[in-house]
């Protein structure tokens, strides 16, 4: 039985099937990535076990698929039993093992990267100061005090995935319960108008919640868009402390407990840096008599008070700043709409990615071990082909 | 074995992937620097002084017309040249200045200025409206054209009509000519015309040209200035680049001092505003900086009740795409607000889909305050009592 499952698994022609589902699951993927958008569309296909195709605008489930993590799981293992099993180690399939170890560091590689890499956006104006930078699709609830310092601020951050409708949480730094009572994906707050909303509660009863209604949008899943979360929640202390709407579009509010001044923040999630950058110069420039962009450039000064590192760098196009692991790339760049002109701003992509090297590691692997297994053939034919012309 | 336990650890953190994500975290993280640094030409930063602190209005230059000088305890400065032999006339409805030129012999030619919301209806509108009341047939969209001439007004280009009337309009004995430049101007329009008989109207039309020549549209040099920069065609303390000395600077605790040397009250400024250059039609501004969309505030008046004041209420509501209101509706759809000088005046929210107009309209005498905040919704539901604040903080 056990060798059975051992030959079904060790099989070239699971490899195959294997290798042909993923041909299906790009299609599908992209297929659905039309109507879901592409984090959506990554997220259903590739980082999933099992998922299903529908056509667009509906919600039967018609093609059943395998998802990229069962598909890449079954592909470590079918390669690493193969190589148990059927393979012998010889000099003469050196090639090949080096090829194969360079595709099971691809495969890991990319599980890693997916665990591990994360981008966010670093946006700011010129004179601003950033040591932080900030998710561009998850929001978190975030509740701040000062820290005792004229400086820090002690945070509680809650996921906002984690505002589901009815949810109650508790941290044991916060002076109150939270207890979600409406939760959206995507929603736009306004004034609640005076006549107009006249039948509609405002969407709270503290802070600027009791002036404003929530309205749902559906959610949106282009590239150039993103869906603002707004939630209702209610604080519960040593006594009520009301309700408070959130929303992605507010700034901070503030509620005192018990001489405590709280701030809640509902943030895209923030990723806090050793390290901080400044904006000092924006440079756009464009083709002459055209909007095409030439060159998109920000001059910042990067200072690490840890390492005393002071200086200055450019970030320009193929030209990323790579500091304390991260990579900042030249992602946006604009200009306030002020009467006065406004300041340039600028938006950089911060990708963290701690096994960015593997994907070099393993293709140069494949690379050296097929150059190998060439040489070898070659030799050999060579060797060959000498006595019979001799 | 050995396989077997591989193959569970690379499960194992596969399954892994993900995790984590939906864990509450806390940490200890710097506060946030004010956003108030801005970076100078230099290079180094400097601080961006609150808006309080910026001089909100100033003198601007001063008229030569006698008119406007036997008037100018009272009344501020023009931002235009008045013509020699022009006389200012009682501005009136939703003319913010008005001029006339008469001829013993009876004829007579009425100048006025004329701002409205938006695009005040369209080109073609405003020209068929000026032609029926000098006996013209409406015109089409296609003779516009052969109509149109461009003239420089300020440091910009703009348009101007003549419309040469055939029946004699006036008195049964004149037919009537009429000159009419349309400036467009950030979210108003504003209307210079020239009107009356019609050799009288010929013989004015070099002072008419020269007088639009004078207006100040803000910006200086002799570029073309940006539209949103333009300024000032009101007769109103033009604006604070305008300046030409005699400035007061507001006093401090954010944004008092000031009233009546420039024409404007005593204000409170709230946090996060910011002062904004000259803009037409405007005594003041301020911006409000947000990365969902600015908000802008905008401080005017105008003479009498500025063409009433559900008239205006139902312009700023076009503004937002909302429906006009009937003559009844509007005291539902408003309310009182009480300001720190004892005024009183009528307080609308108008939230249309995507803009939200926050308003107060504050009848002084024989002028009309107005404060206005227009914004993105978000930011105006953030920015609602802030400006409620602010209103409420006037004293004339």
């Amino acid at each position: 039985m056990i060798s059975k499952l051992f030959q079904f698994l060790s099989s070239l022609r699971l490899t195959v099937v294997l290798l042909g589902l993923g041909v299906v699951v790009v299609f599908f993927g992209t297929l659905g990535q039309t109507s879901d958008g592409l984090y959506v569309a990554q997220e259903r296909y590739f980082r999933s076990w099992f998922a299903y195709w529908t056509p667009h605008g509906s919600t039967f489930p018609v093609v059943p698929l395998p998802g990229g993590y069962l598909l890449g799981t079954m592909l470590v293992i079918n390669l690493i039993v193969a190589h148990f099993t059927r393979f012998k180690w010889t000099w003469s399939k050196s090639g090949i093992f080096l090829t194969h170890i360079g595709i099971i560091l691809l495969l890991l590689g990319q599980l890693a990267t997916d665990m591990l890499a994360r981008e966010s956006i670093m946006s700011f104006r010129e004179g601003d100061t950033r040591n932080y930078s900030e998710s561009s699709m998850d929001f978190e609830l975030a509740f701040l005090r000062s820290a005792g310092s004229n400086t820090l601020d002690q945070v509680v951050s809650i996921p906002a995935s984690r505002l589901k409708p009815g949810a109650e949480l508790r941290q044991e730094l916060l002076p109150f319960a939270i207890r979600v009572k409406e939760a959206y994906e995507n929603a736009r707050i306004r004034l609640r108008a005076p006549v107009m909303d006249s039948n509609r509660p405002p969407a709270a009863t503290q802070g600027v919640g009791a002036r404003i209604v929530i309205d749902e949008q559906p959610p949106t899943r282009t590239m150039d868009a993103r869906n603002v979360p707004a939630a209702v929640i209610e604080l519960s202390g040593p006594s009520s402390l009301g309700t408070w709407a959130l929303s992605g579009e507010l700034k901070s509010q503030t509620v005192t407990v018990e001489g405590t001044e709280w701030r809640l923040e509902y943030r895209p999630v923030r990723d806090y840096k050793p390290f901080a950058l400044t904006l000092l110069k924006t440079t756009h420039e464009t083709y002459p008599g055209t909007d095409i962009p030439k060159n998109f450039q920000s001059r910042v000064r990067l200072r690490n008070t840890e390492s005393h590192e002071d200086r200055e760098v450019d970030i320009y196009m193929n030209s990323p700043l790579r500091y304390g692991g991260y990579t900042f790339f030249q992602y946006q760049m604009g200009k306030e709409q002020l009467a006065d002109g406004g300041r340039g701003t600028s938006a950089l992509q911060v990708v963290l990615n701690p096994s960015w090297v593997t994907p070099y590691l393993g293709c140069i692997l494949v690379g050296v071990g097929l150059l190998v297994q060439f040489l070898m053939h070659l030799t050999k034919f060579i060797a060959r082909r000498k006595p019979r012309a001799a | 074995m050995r396989f077997t336990v591989v193959m569970g650890v690379s499960a194992l953190a596969w399954m892994a992937a993900g995790c984590g994500k939906d864990e509450v975290r806390v940490y200890q993280a710097p506060q946030d620097a004010p956003p108030v640094a801005a970076a100078n030409p230099q290079g180094g930063a400097t601080l961006t002084p609150p808006a309080s602190e910026i001089p909100r209005s100033a003198t601007s230059r001063s008229s030569s017309s006698a008119g406007s000088e036997s008037s100018a305890s009272e009344r501020p400065a023009v931002p235009w040249t008045v013509p020699a032999g022009w006389e200012e006339m009682p501005a009136s409805g939703m003319r913010v200045a008005s001029y006339g030129v008469k001829r013993p012999d009876g004829r007579s030619v009425d100048i006025s200025v004329v701002a409205m919301g938006g695009g005040a209806g369209g080109e073609l509108e405003n020209v068929n409206r000026w032609r029926d009341q000098i006996g013209l047939e409406p015109a089409t969209e296609a003779d516009l054209a052969g109509l149109r001439s461009i003239i420089p007004a300020g440091n910009r280009q703009v348009v101007m009509y003549q419309l040469d009337g055939k029946k004699a309009v006036l008195d049964g004995k004149y037919p009537a000519r009429t000159l009419a430049a349309i400036m467009p101007a950030g979210e108003m329009t504003v209307f210079f015309k020239i009107t009356g008989e019609s050799a009288l109207v010929a013989e004015q039309k070099p002072q008419f040209l020269a007088w639009l020549k004078s207006v100040d549209t803000g910006g200086g040099g002799g570029e073309s200035a940006p539209e949103a920069s333009a300024s000032s065609s009101a007769p109103a303390p033009a604006s604070p680049a305008a300046v030409s000395g005699g400035s007061e600077r507001a006093s401090g605790g954010g944004g008092g001092g000031g009233g009546g040397a420039d024409g404007l009250p005593n204000w409170q400024v709230p946090s996060g505003w910011k002062a904004a250059g000259p803009k037409p039609m405007r005594l003041a501004s301020f911006d409000i900086p947000d990365a969902a969309g600015n908000g802008d505030v905008s401080i005017s008046k105008l003479s009498g009740n500025g063409g009433g004041l559900l008239a205006n209420v139902n312009r700023w509501r076009g503004q937002v795409g909302l429906a006009p209101l009937e003559a009844g509706a509007l005291a539902a759809n408003s309310k009182t607000v009480a300001t720190a000088g004892g005024d009183s005046g009528t307080w609308v929210e108008l939230v249309g889909t995507e803009k939200t107009i926050l308003g107060a309209i504050l009848a002084r005498g024989e002028v009309s305050w107005f404060f206005k905040l227009t914004a993105p919704a978000a930011v105006a539901a953030q920015n609602r009592d802030a400006f409620e604040q602010f209103v409420r903080s006037i004293r004339f």
